[in-house]
């Protein structure tokens, strides 16, 4: 390359650095977006898996009814597995207020008295472990929430007696990782629901199970992340056969279980979330770089015909021009890389906080240098070859030509359709946009580009909203009462609704039930109610209204998708040994959970005699009164547990809060994209026309008919955009909802019909807005260069 | 009164440090009707001076008035108005718009006038009549500046302003196109201000006004012009 061009590379960037500078900034953009959110989620796989293998996580979690703890041997004898733990796990509820009969649920789990559990190991950050019968270990947590701290006493009713427990310290374990009660109930909501870990003896002693255990977690042996899934399903045979003869068997991989699925699920589906908008943000920076290029390139037109006429060679010409996007894709791709590794603190700390509590052992965000290298890599590359296309064109033109003015060439057979019908003006506009084929679909590509961004977004959003929304409003209650036993439906129904501060209450029955579909079976609940006025009512999706009659059932859309079960369908219903079958009715919205949905006379056909036994009460209450209903509740005799429903909505929706803001900031991002994207297409398709617009300007048009020219122009480019962006958008949404999909936890994706004209609206007044600098600068033109032949 | 009065202007330019003065305290009256050949070397002012007199720049001191409208005091909207009623352009290189015919060209003028000329009528008259479905890259040089002729004065013009009309053609296209303007010129009566570098060309002319360093040098009425044909160069 000459070495007098390379000085021409200097003066250039002085010359027309505004341009440069916008590229550099969107370059910049795109690779600090993409190191904030690809090689972040790698950072946070790793930080879990770390987690994980840190503190032992299981991959297999067995339950039963009972069982001896001997047979624990048996388990850590299965080859691959590498450790084993029995233990026991039992439902209890602590008494939070002094003052307060009512009761919060506590999951107590017994630890071995001596040594450290082999699996599912406690990390305790303040405090520490048991080291007395009468002390326990508290989920930090539900501490945290409950403001309890080491050295506290509490109250614990086990059983239905009172017991008094110090906390020796508060622990976070990977098994409650994410801490919600059930698959039903898998966010945390530290109002209702908290952990506990206790002495093996103690436990056993309080409960009269001496020498029995109800749980094996299993841990295999390798690495969390690499455990193969031909040993799972070995592991998971062998297990089978071990347990066989117990009653209440269920095994649970760790994906089945409430922490484990919610963390694979998130983990996954914002890996793979983020690594889309990385992408996306990617692509979009390159092309807005391509588009800069080529503009710049285009309109040295008469310089390379200079060049070209004083002999300097093609190849030279275009390493010179390549040069241009080298530099941009350096400092921007080295600035980028650096910004988005700090950006990405700020994308794993909210999620860290959000599902873990703000900790997390295994917390590392260390620089993923081969993600970033390849981020850098690829915009390097991406950017010098952007201008190759355009260069390697206008090298091409013979410098006796290149060096004239540019004269009209003949338009392509499609700009010369007739279009007589429509009046000139209307004819100019269309035929402008046939012209030059691939300006304006870059521009209709572009404005396409930015729709599919925010209508992605907003069929995320559209879907988290009505998945939560429906469900929380489904749910028309105040307080959900648990009793310890089954206890027939009449008998709960006057106790609970002769409480002070009472309004109604119904029973109903929540109960694991298998649902055999034709190629799987999914351990699931039952949701059994009084149809005539249920005080559970989930949105329909599909079929009939919830509870409208009493001859099927209705699911949640979780089963629905998992076991690929439709409307119509007859459903294989197995509790208790015992197997039913019903017809499904409806599929309703449900995001927790993969519910079947009873009712209450369809039940009673199954039960001998017609009872119907219940173990919950659903219950309204007097505005004011809930407190006191709920402690007063807790007095019934055989209550577990009284959860304040509005108290645990609240917690769920604390905890989505940052999904939902989450997805906020994907749209904003989308939205300042395609502002990018949109004004840079925009601005190029005007800077192309500037000359016929000036000519237009001399010859007495106005710039009000100019406006409404180049308006209908774009509005006709961004509707061709927007028609194909507002599906592929709507499907990427989708796609992105589903990512977190689970057995017992998914979201219905749904794009509402009111987000359409919202969107396509927002869109049409940034291509609106996004012509404002182009028009601007058109009008700015000296016209007198008309005149003189220059290029304008 | 004179159709076109200026008087005093003067227009500068910045280049870098530099200030040019491009026009400098010129005058000069221009009747209606007449045939004007503004003649000066290049860098003389007189593309300025023409782009002053048309709107499509504004003159830092004097005053242009044509037809009792002071142009040099119009804001942009007045000036794009005085050009879309008062002035027909010929540009040096055409400038017509390559995505409309070369009906449609004439047509864009032809719209924005009440008055106007039928384009297919002009078209004719320029010897066009059967390219009007032509688009301007499908036109030789002369055929082009033959539509544009044809596109400034199909709005009826008071004033047809011409840069080196013949700048970017052969001779013979170039009398061909100077044998249209000055017959139009006769028909319809409009004044026809031409720039040019081409002393030929002033031997057409009703009256020649000689600019040099932004300033009127001379002014010369011919009582007997040539016919375009009789000219050569």
């Amino acid at each position: 390359m000459l070495k007098t061009l390379n000085r021409k590379i200097i003066g250039d960037w002085k010359a027309h650095w505004k341009r440069f500078f916008a590229a550099w900034i969107v370059v910049t953009m795109g690779v600090a977006f993409y190191g904030a959110f690809y090689p972040a989620g790698k950072s946070l796989l790793t930080s879990i898996y770390a987690t994980y293998d840190q503190l032992a996580y299981m991959d297999f979690v067995v339950s039963v009814d009972q069982a001896p703890a001997e047979i624990v041997k048996q388990v850590r004898e299965i080859k691959g597995v590498s450790a084993a733990d029995g233990r026991i796990v039992v439902e209890s509820g602590i008494q939070l207020d002094p003052a307060q009969s009512s009761l919060t649920n506590l999951r107590l789990i017994s630890v071995p008295d001596k040594g450290a559990a082999t699996v599912n190991r406690s990390d305790i950050p303040t405090g520490r472990g048991i080291q007395a019968a009468d002390e326990i270990l508290l989920l930090k947590r539900f501490a945290d929430y409950h403001h309890i701290k080491p050295g506290d006493s509490v109250k614990l009713w086990i059983n239905g007696a009172p017991h008094d427990f110090k906390v020796a310290g508060l622990a976070f374990n990977p098994e409650y990782l994410v801490a919600g009660r059930s698959r039903e109930m898998p966010f945390p909501a530290p109002s209702a629901f908290g952990v506990a870990w206790i002495g093996e003896a103690a436990l056993t002693e309080l409960i009269k199970m001496p020498g029995h255990i109800n749980s094996v977690v299993v841990r295999l042996d390798g690495e969390s992340e690499t455990v193969s899934s031909a040993l799972r399903a070995q592991v998971r045979r062998e297990l089978e056969t071990i347990f066989k003869d117990y009653a209440g068997l269920t095994i649970l991989e760790r994906e089945q279980t409430a922490s484990g699925g919610v963390i694979q699920a998130n983990a996954q589906g914002n890996f793979q979330t983020m690594a889309m908008f990385s992408a996306m943000f990617l692509m979009a920076s390159l092309a807005i770089t391509a588009i800069l290029l080529g503009r710049l390139i285009e309109s040295e037109r008469q310089r390379i015909g200079t060049l070209r006429a004083l002999g300097v060679t093609r190849r030279e010409l275009v390493l010179h021009y390549l040069s241009f996007g080298l530099l941009i894709g350096l400092i921007g791709g080295s600035v980028g890389s650096v910004l988005g590794y700090f950006i990405s603190f700020g994308t794993i700390t909210p999620f860290v906080d959000a599902i873990a509590g703000g900790y997390l052992p295994g917390y590392v965000n260390t620089p993923q240098i081969p993600f970033i290298l390849l981020g850098f890599g690829l915009t390097v590359v991406a950017t010098t070859l952007a201008g190759a296309a355009p260069a390697w064109r206008e090298s091409g033109t013979p410098p006796g030509i290149a060096l004239r003015p540019a004269m009209p060439s003949i338009p392509n057979a499609l700009s010369r359709i007739s279009l007589k019908f429509l009046p000139l003006s209307l004819r100019q506009t269309f035929r402008n946009i046939l012209r030059t084929p691939s300006r304006s679909a870059a521009t209709a590509a572009g404005i396409m580009v930015g729709t599919v961004m925010v209508f992605a977004s907003l069929s995320l959003l559209d879907s988290m909203n009505f998945s939560f929304d429906s469900y929380f409003a489904s749910n028309q209650y105040d307080l959900q009462v648990l009793v310890g036993n089954l206890v027939l439906g009449d008998d709960l129904q006057k106790q609970v609704t002769t409480v002070n501060g009472v309004d109604s209450a119904q029973v109903a029955l929540f109960g694991p039930i298998t649902v055999r579909g034709a190629s799987r079976d999914l351990d699931t609940l039952a949701y059994v109610l009084d149809e005539s006025k249920p005080f559970i009512m989930p949105s329909l999706l599909e079929g009939e209204a919830a509870f409208s009659g009493k001859n099927g059932v209705w699911i949640g859309h979780n089963l629905a998708r998992v076991l690929n079960v439709h409307v119509g369908d007859m459903l294989k219903l197995s509790a208790m040994d015992k197997e039913r079958q019903a017809k499904v009715l409806g599929i309703v919205s449900q995001a927790f959970g993969s519910p079947v949905f009873i009712p209450r006379s369809l039940f009673t056909q199954w039960t001998p005699g017609g009872v119907f036994p219940v173990n919950t009460a659903l219950v309204r209450v007097s505005a004011g009164k809930t407190a006191k209903a709920r402690d007063a509740l807790a007095n019934v005799p055989g209550v577990v547990s009284v959860l304040d429903y509005r108290a645990f909505v609240k917690d769920i929706q604390d905890y989505l809060a940052f999904w939902k803001v989450n997805s906020w900031a994907f749209a904003i991002c989308g939205i300042v994209l395609t502002l990018a994207v949109i004004v840079n297409t925009v601005s190029a398709n005007l800077h192309e026309q500037q000359t016929d617009l000036a000519i237009l300007r001399s010859l007495g048009v106005t710039q009000r008919e100019i406006v409404a020219s180049v308006l209908t122009e774009l509005l006709v480019l961004a509707i061709v955009g927007v028609a194909f962006g507002v599906p592929i958008g709507r499907e990427v949404g989708f796609y992105m909802a589903h990512t977190v999909d689970m057995e017992f936890y998914g979201l219905f994706a749904l794009l509402q019909p009111v987000s359409i004209p919202l969107g396509v609206v927002a869109i049409l007044m940034i291509v609106v807005l996004a012509t404002v600098p182009g028009l601007k600068s058109a009008f700015k033109i000296d016209l007198g260069l008309v005149s003189k032949g220059q290029s304008v | 009164m004179s159709q076109i009065s200026i008087k005093d202007v003067s227009k500068r330019y910045r280049v870098g440090n530099t200030v040019v003065r491009a026009v400098e305290h010129l005058s000069m009256e221009i009747e209606r009707g007449e045939f004007v050949v503004i003649l000066g070397p290049s860098g003389s002012g007189k593309t300025t001076l023409l782009n002053l007199l048309g709107g499509l720049e504004c003159a830092d001191e004097g005053s242009i008035c044509v037809d009792d409208e002071w142009v040099n005091q119009m804001d942009e909207n007045a000036l794009t108005l005085y050009r879309r009623r008062k002035v027909g352009f010929i540009f040096q290189f055409f400038n017509l718009l390559p995505t409309l015919t070369t009906r449609e060209n004439v047509a864009l003028t032809a719209e924005m006038s009440a008055d106007s000329y039928d384009p297919a009528v002009l078209l004719g008259q320029v010897k066009l009549g059967d390219r009007m479905d032509h688009y301007p890259g499908q036109l030789s040089g002369g055929q082009q500046q033959r539509v544009a002729i044809a596109r400034a004065l199909a709005k009826k013009p008071a004033l047809v302003l011409a840069d080196e009309p013949t700048g970017s053609l052969d001779i013979e296209t170039g009398i061909e196109v100077l044998d249209v303007m000055r017959s139009l010129n006769r028909e319809t009566g409009q004044t026809f201000v031409v720039v040019t570098h081409n002393a030929a060309i002033a031997q057409m002319a009703d009256r020649v006004i000689r600019i040099g360093n932004g300033t009127v040098q001379r002014v010369d009425m011919n009582p007997s012009p040539l016919n375009p044909r009789e000219l050569s160069w």
